[in-house]
């Protein structure tokens, strides 16, 4: 039995379903405003661009709000400096944004040169936040595990409501995070409304992100001037895959540059080419 | 001619009592000084007066009628905070209050008609407002504050309507005025009784003189407030500039979640009072009666303004985790300054903010978790220390529309992670420069290298003697200092005062300030020079120098922790710094101590 079922809409999330063999000769209009307002809090459309052409390009023109965008790699692979890309981004457009650092690493002088205003960034370091446990009252069970403080935290920031951004900077956790706490977190995320991006060195949250970004550093550049001058960090060469994409294809690669100084950076690239090809 | 309206509520020792706690609301209640059972009863609650106890009987007498009679202590503190709230309800709905006895409110209700059509609605909003703070009340309305506290004594809501005082009054039962005594000190009730006289209209019938004559001043007052009632108009008081609701507990508490219960109630009877008035809470200031008659303050600010009962309750539970009172608490006093409230009214076409007052609880949070001073907003200091920077309060400056969107960049500025505090790390190095490098967690080989840049830097903070010019001229000739030619290697110096040195290999870049000529490392500094590894030096450097090797052999941690770090506190900074590339697939920041020859790691481009 053929169902034509026309979904015409109404507003933003009302549908209605005609569906002429269930309602022979009436088609009658089934309402599932309700269904829909619990399914789909966000829109797909809302994303953060990072201002970096080929990340945008490769996630879909930025990353989704209201969703969970891992960036993952090993540390000096970029993850910060695209997570600080998309802050600039976001405090660039008056928003504000939240760093939640497990290591305190946050540099605010670099984070400042990538263009982000730290005094949109709410920033709070958990390196030497006591770890929260609760004891029995024998003291003859094992403590209970609390979330830890840094999941707290991402939690309590994100059902304030009205961050753009909220940046979790997982450090070197050794551990995944339980699906509970992912699963908590991409709720909370989906409420806010707020872009979520996971620093961490593998995937941390499972299903629930939305996006995997996995980085690799390709190369280190140092350059010289000229053959017996002293050598200069320029940058990385960074390779950033696509792994998780619930919005779109995945498996895409792009490569780009983090350079120390960007425009001096292209300059001298430029000026490089120029003396290569002139050879 | 005026309309005066009054707030009367009965037995208002136990309504306090009740409204401080609402769990007594049914209750069998009575008042008692002693809990002796010969003490007497002072007031009884409705309930217990419909079982048929009275104030007067001892407890004794009243537990024989019911046993779930429960006794209490009448409490100043909970009266005077019902007496504020009541008046706070009188001055919601009209400027001119007074207060009469615990528990009557006169307000005047001139002016009012063009915002409440009839008497009836005036009655009816007041007594809706009275219950909003816990309590039910009579109202009364009428000419003068007399007839509008009889009308009051009536019950319910009544309105006397205007010219129909003297038929209200004349039906009033002689006794719902305080007759008192006469001018011989007889009592007024029994002589009134003995002449007949049962009702008010009795009274006011009477010659004044004839009165004054038998019963004196008092006779006098009555017959003229039988007549036409106090016509004395209401005398204005001052508004509160304080909103304060205390309790008195009957047991102490030791520990923060029932004290945090018996706060909320508080809290929230506060921000009904100021809800009322049109007002929000500011800063909170918590008075603590603790066990041994100590006492307990705490002001807590309030950045932005709410009644929010559970963030003003989230902040003072935070406040008092971080420095608990030292004993039970036997009494509590929560008192706020009323602020105007803050137009919240957010543009339409610029991004959401953080309500600032769920921002305010949430780093209140944050700060409970992390501690205090790691959280806000975190700006670089203007400092020649790149590892400085200060943690301000966070406050978001004003969303500001968009003017131009973000043009998409080729490339991205490449951050540090920074490592608090930089790690001591061990450098091996060889002839061409170094070659291993080795600390807590980390042994890799050098893949590549860039530096040294120089920061030589408020050596004017330095106790010891600053580096001369004399000291700067000998370096100049010095052959071993700066071996590079100038070509290949610039200093760049601020302008006149040279407050930061720094040296750049190819003279582009990380240079602090404009170039002023070549100022060379002050003789302090140069003492290692041999170890420092400057390009051009480094053909000359030698495997593991030995001043190297002691300052960073001892690796252990209690090794660590004994080494004096003069270079990451205050003072000067003499350091030349490098970026290494490791085969662990980092690039590292790295900078040598020039005082101390030790090396650190404070930093990993990422």
């Amino acid at each position: 039995m053929a169902v034509a079922i026309p979904i015409a809409w109404s507003g933003l999330q009302t549908a209605s379903i005609f569906s002429s063999a269930v309602f022979a000769g009436q088609p009658q209009p089934v309402d599932f405003s309700r269904i829909s307002r619990g399914y789909e809090l966000t829109r797909k459309d809302r994303r953060l661009s990072s201002g970096i052409a080929s990340i945008d390009a490769l996630v879909g023109g930025g990353i989704a709000r209201g969703r969970i965008t891992e960036i993952v790699g090993r540390p000096g692979c970029g993850r910060t400096s695209i997570a600080a890309s998309f802050a600039a981004s976001a405090t660039r457009l008056s928003e504000v944004a939240a760093w939640l650092d497990s290591t305190d690493a946050f540099d605010p002088s670099s984070i400042a040169a990538a263009g982000a205003d730290p005094s949109r960034i709410l920033w709070a370091s958990f390196k030497n936040a006591p770890r929260l446990t609760r004891e029995t009252s024998d003291g003859a069970a094992p403590p209970l595990r609390r979330p830890s403080p840094l999941l707290r935290a991402a939690e309590l920031v994100l059902e304030a409501g009205g961050f753009g951004l909220v940046v979790i900077d997982f450090g070197d956790a050794p551990y995944l995070l339980p699906q509970s706490a992912a699963l908590r977190l991409a709720r909370a995320a989906e409420r806010c409304g707020a872009a979520v991006i996971a620093i961490a060195p593998r995937r941390m949250c499972g299903t629930f992100a939305a996006m995997s970004l996995v980085l690799r550093r390709t190369d280190a550049r140092f350059s010289r001037g000229r053959a017996s001058a002293p050598a200069l960090f320029d940058g990385l060469r960074i390779t950033a895959t696509l792994a998780r994409n619930k919005l779109g294809g995945c498996g895409a690669n792009a490569t780009l540059e983090a350079s120390v100084d960007p425009l001096q950076s292209v300059d001298f690239r430029r000026a490089a080419d120029a003396s290569a090809q002139a050879r | 001619m005026g309309r005066i309206a009054c707030i009367l509520v009965f037995d208002f020792p136990i309504a306090a009592l009740v409204r401080a706690n609402p769990e007594l609301t049914d209750a069998v209640l009575a008042l008692s000084s002693s809990p002796a059972p010969h003490a007497e009863l002072s007031a009884v609650s409705p309930s217990a007066s419909k079982l048929g106890i009275r104030a007067g009987m001892t407890i004794a007498q009243a537990r024989a009628i019911s046993g779930a009679l429960a006794i209490a202590a009448s409490s100043d503190a909970a009266e005077r905070s019902a007496i504020s709230a009541l008046i706070d309800v009188a001055e919601s709905i009209s400027p001119v209050v007074e207060a009469g006895a615990p528990g009557c409110v006169w307000l005047d209700l001139e002016g009012l008609g063009r915002i409440y059509a009839s008497g009836d609605e005036v009655a009816s909003e007041l007594q809706r407002r009275v219950r909003r703070v816990g309590m039910e009340a009579a109202i009364g309305i009428g000419a003068n504050r007399t007839v509008a506290e009889l009308a009051a004594r009536c019950g319910g809501m009544r309105v006397v309507a205007a010219g129909l005082e003297r038929q209200f009054l004349d039906w009033l039962p002689l006794d719902v005025l305080p007759l008192g005594k006469g001018a011989g000190g007889e009592d007024l009730e029994i002589t009134l009784a003995r002449w007949g006289l049962k009702r008010l209209g009795d009274l006011a019938r009477l010659d004044p003189d004839a009165i004054g004559s038998r019963l004196g001043r008092r006779g006098v007052e009555l017959v003229r407030l039988a007549r036409d009632g106090d016509s004395r108009p209401l005398a204005p008081r001052p508004r509160a500039e304080t909103f304060a609701e205390a309790v008195e507990l009957e047991y102490g508490i030791e520990t923060l979640e029932p004290l945090s219960f018996v706060m909320r109630a508080m809290l929230e009877r506060l921000a009904e009072r100021l809800e009322l008035r049109g007002m929000v809470a500011g800063d909170i200031t918590l008075a603590l009666g603790l066990d041994g008659h100590r006492n307990f303050s705490r002001r807590i600010a309030v950045v932005a303004p709410s009644n929010d009962v559970r963030a003003i309750l989230t902040l003072i539970n935070l406040s008092l985790e971080h420095e608990p009172p030292p004993a039970a608490v036997e009494s509590i006093r929560i008192e706020t300054s009323p602020r105007a409230p803050r137009p919240a009214q957010s543009d339409m076409f610029l991004p959401p903010a953080p309500a600032p007052e769920r921002l305010e609880t949430t780093i209140a949070r944050l700060a409970a978790l992390c501690g205090p001073g790691n959280v806000g907003a975190i700006i670089a200091e203007n400092s020649h220390r790149p590892e400085a920077y200060r943690v301000e309060t966070f406050a978001p400056p004003p969303p500001s529309p968009v003017a131009d969107p973000p043009v998409a960049k080729d490339v991205a500025q490449l951050v540090l992670r920074a490592i608090r505090p930089a790690a001591e790390i061990e450098v091996i190095c060889s002839r061409t420069g170094p070659e291993f490098v080795r600390g807590a967690n980390l042994g890799a080989r050098v893949v590549s290298w860039a530096g040294p840049w120089r920061r030589d830097a408020e050596w004017w903070r330095d106790p010891s003697p600053a580096p001369s010019r004399k000291r700067a001229a000998n370096a100049k000739h010095d052959p071993g200092e700066g071996s590079a030619t100038p070509a290949d290697t610039a200093y760049a110096a601020t302008k006149g005062a040279a407050e930061c040195r720094c040296l750049s290999p190819s003279g582009r870049g990380r240079a602090d300030g404009a170039g002023a000529g070549p100022i060379p490392a002050p003789a302090w500094a140069r003492a290692d020079r041999a170890h420092a590894m400057s390009r051009p030096q480094a053909a000359e450097s030698v495997r593991c120098a030995p001043d190297i090797r002691a300052a960073t052999l001892p690796l252990s941690r209690g090794a660590q922790r004994a080494l004096p770090s003069p270079c990451l506190g205050e003072g000067p900074v003499a350091r030349d710094y490098y970026e290494f590339a490791l085969d662990d697939g980092g690039v590292y920041r790295v900078f040598r101590d020039l005082t101390t020859a030790r090396w650190f790691m404070d930093g990993v481009y990422d």
